[in-house]
């Protein structure tokens, strides 16, 4: 194949570093301040949202759940109600185990030719370290939300306190950080390890890991090593969230790599296969009841047809029918 | 060392994209691990200019190349029409959902391979990873529906030139999928892989009118025409309940009346035609067992009102409605309170998941599985049982469209627990359960290489379960029953166990589960189930 996919995605990233890069060095950093956030949140606000209405305008006729358990049925026979809903109650259980603890991924199987014989053996460690990149993900911008508000809330600073609670090292080194980078790196080394899978690996699944990488990496350089002006990134910051955005005087270039990653994940992500975050609340062969035996799922659009029965039509036609020497059901 | 597969293979002309070597195969327990038959059989060039194998040297379609480019481009422009409708609401409201969802944001994470039998057992061959097929149509979408910038593809690697061979190759490989959805099922995100695949026969079906002709043709076209997709119409099957009388007498010593056509019964039964045809044993099982129970039912000699298949499941909707709708109108003219099906799995999908949509009005007529009327006979008592005689190793094999698809589950295994005292599971079973490798039409599909295929991969994991399963147990003198509900899975194994001679090197035998029932009746003075039937 001519392109390599890691090979292009690495370009792509180094094209976003250079660029920041460039624009702080030349003092040049209004548009990452003022215009460039305002464009990439608007892109992913809209293209989200038109995303997600194309879904779900497309119609769900059919209730093909995957189910994994007994579904509903005789009175005595126990059923499954988290693994095969049959009602919205179950339904709700078993989309937030599948959003909460990627239930699903947990049963994934791996089968090993040990000795000339296959065997199947359960595989958790995507299981682990996927849920761990998720949460530590979800926490992480949860914390990042003391800079948009003023004063914090203080359900923030509590988070805050608890992801530091181990206070090791100056500043506190959060535990969702390490569990980001744990997450992304299992992510990352088990496209780069196997060969199947990494032959297989798309530009674009390599770029999504590389760019969320890049934001995290540039966000620990940030806290530990080149610390930047808190003062100005949360003025910033609220400049954006009151619209009055304001050009702070000096933009570490960390910070504007940082910036320039982030933006460039907002405005490609309804792009993207990360529209999963949207998407996997509206997958059909999970939200929906298995109750196809117990409800009858009559067609909204069936309207009243008009119809001319063979019946009516005979009785219509009777004397001609005859008349031609054509068969007729009732003489 | 595997050849790596890329797109690039799907699209030149000639040559194969993987070529299957049988040493590569998932090892089958011995003494089936010397297995000397050459496992696929290999076209002779004659066949191969009639018929396209350039996928992986099988031929489940046989689409024959065109002979002028005007005729290629024209095909290339037909599928493409084709796959618009597929994305707009107005022309497939149907799956379009699920279908999107699928393409646009799976994250490629690669889990649901393991979970394919059919990409296990072949040795992993990347053309069947259940992923394959969607990122085939991905680029296709990219290129020729979205009309992504050729720049943004070269980036995205999104690019595909669709030809007359990218094409053939992109339906041989939609029936290399038998539509089990494990690869659903273990999806974190829910994506359902195995409808693409049926989305890609759909295309190819209801655009260009290409499909196995087992399916269709000869298939849900002669079900419209004759009656039953087995050619079998309703004088052959009056004949065929005659002699299935006949032989209850001669077995049972009852004489039982079929009941046929008979207005307001409570119950419609409707099997697979196969069984009139291939296994009458399960009919008669069915009958001495309804029978027997006191249940007020009736057989329908209506075109389709015998014969539960729906193969448009499969491959296309229209079809699928067709049939769908001649069922219940078969039930409606007998003013039957609800229809049950018999022991065959994707009716159970098309009769009880989806027909709701395509039935209007009093043609709405509850359809249930039998399973769990049968559960309810036998667990009542109503029927004397004696388990004792049906002291024999015995395992399940559970149909997809009923564990997977409805969470059928407990039912048939109440039963067997009951009444089999020899009863064992495979591993895994019941909701994660493999396919027997037949699945959505291969068990019917013969044509060319293709059972050879079917045998030595697509059934290749359910072969080995089978064998695990009776590991305690592998002398072929002690007989064994695998027990499977449904006529598609039983097509399946009585050609596997065929081709790998497991009756004579195992003992192994299929069959329903109301044969095991009617064995366990007390009141037979002969064993229902005869050993010498494999």
């Amino acid at each position: 194949m001519a392109v390599q996919p890691l090979g292009t995605a690495i370009i792509a990233i180094v094209l976003l570093l250079v660029i920041p890069l460039g624009a702080s060095a030349a003092g040049w950093t209004a548009p990452l301040a003022v215009i460039i956030p305002y464009a990439a949140f608007t892109l992913f606000l809209v293209g989200f949202v038109r995303r997600i209405l194309l879904w779900a305008k497309a119609p769900v006729p059919f209730r093909i759940t995957t189910t994994c358990g007994q579904q509903a049925s005789l009175p005595w026979i126990k059923n499954d109600p988290l693994d095969c809903p049959s009602d919205l109650k179950g339904v709700i259980g078993r989309m937030a185990l599948e959003i909460f603890l990627f239930r699903s991924l947990f049963r994934n199987t791996e089968v090993k030719i040990v000795g000339g014989r296959p065997v199947t053996g359960s595989a958790k460690w995507l299981w682990f370290f996927g849920l761990l990149f998720h949460w530590s993900l979800l926490i992480i911008v949860f914390r990042h939300l003391r800079f948009f508000s003023e004063p914090i809330a203080s359900w923030i600073n509590g988070l805050a306190a608890v992801d530091g609670f181990f206070e090791i090292g100056t500043p506190t080194l959060y535990l969702s950080d390490a569990a980001l980078l744990a997450g992304l790196g299992f992510l990352l080394l088990r496209r780069v390890i196997g060969p199947r899978l990494r032959y297989i690996s798309l530009v674009t699944d390599w770029f999504a890991l590389l760019l969320i990488l890049g934001v995290a990496t540039t966000g620990l350089l940030m806290r530990h090593f080149f610390p930047a002006d808190l003062l100005q990134v949360k003025s910033m910051a609220l400049g954006w969230v009151t619209f009055a955005p304001t050009v702070p005087k000096v933009v570490g270039t960390a910070l504007a790599i940082h910036l320039c990653f982030v933006f460039t994940l907002l405005a490609w992500f309804p792009f993207s296969k990360l529209m999963h975050m949207g998407g996997v609340f509206l997958s059909p062969t999970r939200n929906l009841a298995n109750d196809n035996r117990m409800n009858r799922h009559l067609n909204p659009w069936n309207g009243p047809v008009k119809v001319h029965t063979y019946e009516e039509y005979e009785d219509e036609f009777r004397e001609k029918m005859k008349l031609a020497g054509l068969p007729l059901e009732k003489e | 060392m595997k050849k790596n597969v890329h797109v690039d293979d799907f699209t030149c002309p000639g040559g194969q994209v993987t070529e299957l070597d049988p040493a590569e195969f998932m090892p089958l327990p011995p003494p089936y691990d010397k297995f000397e038959k050459p496992p696929i059989k290999k076209l002779t060039d004659d066949q191969c200019k009639r018929m396209d194998a350039t996928l992986d040297g099988i031929v489940a379609i046989g689409m024959a190349p065109p002979a002028t480019p005007e005729e290629e481009k024209a095909f290339v422009e037909k599928f493409l029409a084709g796959l618009e409708k597929l994305f707009s609401v107005e022309d497939n409201w149907t799956f379009l959902q699920p279908l999107l969802h699928t393409l646009e944001y799976c994250v490629k994470c690669q889990i649901c391979s393991d979970a394919c039998p059919v990409y296990v057992s072949s040795g992993r061959q990347d053309i069947y990873r259940p992923t394959m097929r969607p990122e085939l149509l991905r680029r296709i979408v990219s290129t020729y529906i979205k009309k992504e910038h050729p720049l943004l593809r070269k980036i995205k690697g999104s690019d595909i030139e669709l030809n007359w061979q990218s094409l053939a190759r992109l339906a041989e490989l939609a029936y290399r999928c038998t539509l089990c959805r494990r690869c659903a099922q273990v999806c974190l995100l829910g994506c359902d892989n195995a409808l693409v695949s049926r989305e890609i026969r759909k295309v190819f079906s209801q655009q260009m009118g290409i499909a196995p002709k087992e399916i269709h043709e000869k298939g849900s076209v002669q079900q419209l025409r004759v009656g039953s997709s087995t050619g079998m119409n309703p004088a052959a099957l009056k004949d065929i309940l005659e002699f299935a009388e006949e032989e209850i007498e001669e077995k049972t010593g009852r004489k039982i009346k079929i009941p046929v056509d008979k207005k307001g019964a409570d119950i419609l039964l409707i099997h697979n035609a196969g069984e009139f045809i291939a296994w009458p044993e399960n009919l008669e099982a069915f009958a001495i067992i309804l029978d027997a129970a006191g249940v007020d039912w009736t057989l329908s000699t209506e075109i389709a009102g015998y014969d539960s298949v729906n193969y448009g499941v499969w491959y296309d909707d229209f079809q699928f409605a067709r049939v769908a709708i001649r069922q219940s109108l078969a039930a409606k003219s007998l003013g039957v309170r609800k229809i049950s099906l018999g022991e065959c799995g994707h009716a159970h999908k098309a009769g009880i998941v989806i027909a709701d949509r395509v039935l209007t009005g009093d043609l709405i007529i509850p359809r249930e599985s039998s399973l769990p009327l049968l559960e309810e006979i036998v667990m009542s008592g109503r029927l004397k049982l004696d388990p004792s005689r049906n002291d024999f190793p015995v395992t399940l094999h559970d149909p997809c469209n009923m564990v997977r698809l409805m969470g059928i589950v407990e039912p048939q295994r109440r039963i067997l627990r009951k009444i089999c005292p020899q009863f064992r599971e495979m591993t895994p079973h019941g909701v994660e359960n493999y396919c027997c490798g037949g699945g959505s039409g291969f068990a019917i599909t013969q044509s060319s290489n293709f059972p050879d295929w079917r045998n030595s991969v697509s059934g290749r994991m359910k072969m080995k379960q089978i064998l695990d399963a009776f590991q305690d147990v592998p002398e072929p003198d002690v007989k064994k029953y695998v027990c499977a509900p449904c006529s598609n899975c039983k097509g399946q194994f009585r050609d596997m166990f065929e081709y790998y001679g497991a009756w004579e090197k195992s003992g192994i035998l299929y069959g329903g589960l109301v044969e095991l029932i009617v064995n366990a009746m007390t009141d037979l003075k002969q064993p229902f189930i005869q050993w010498e039937w494999h």
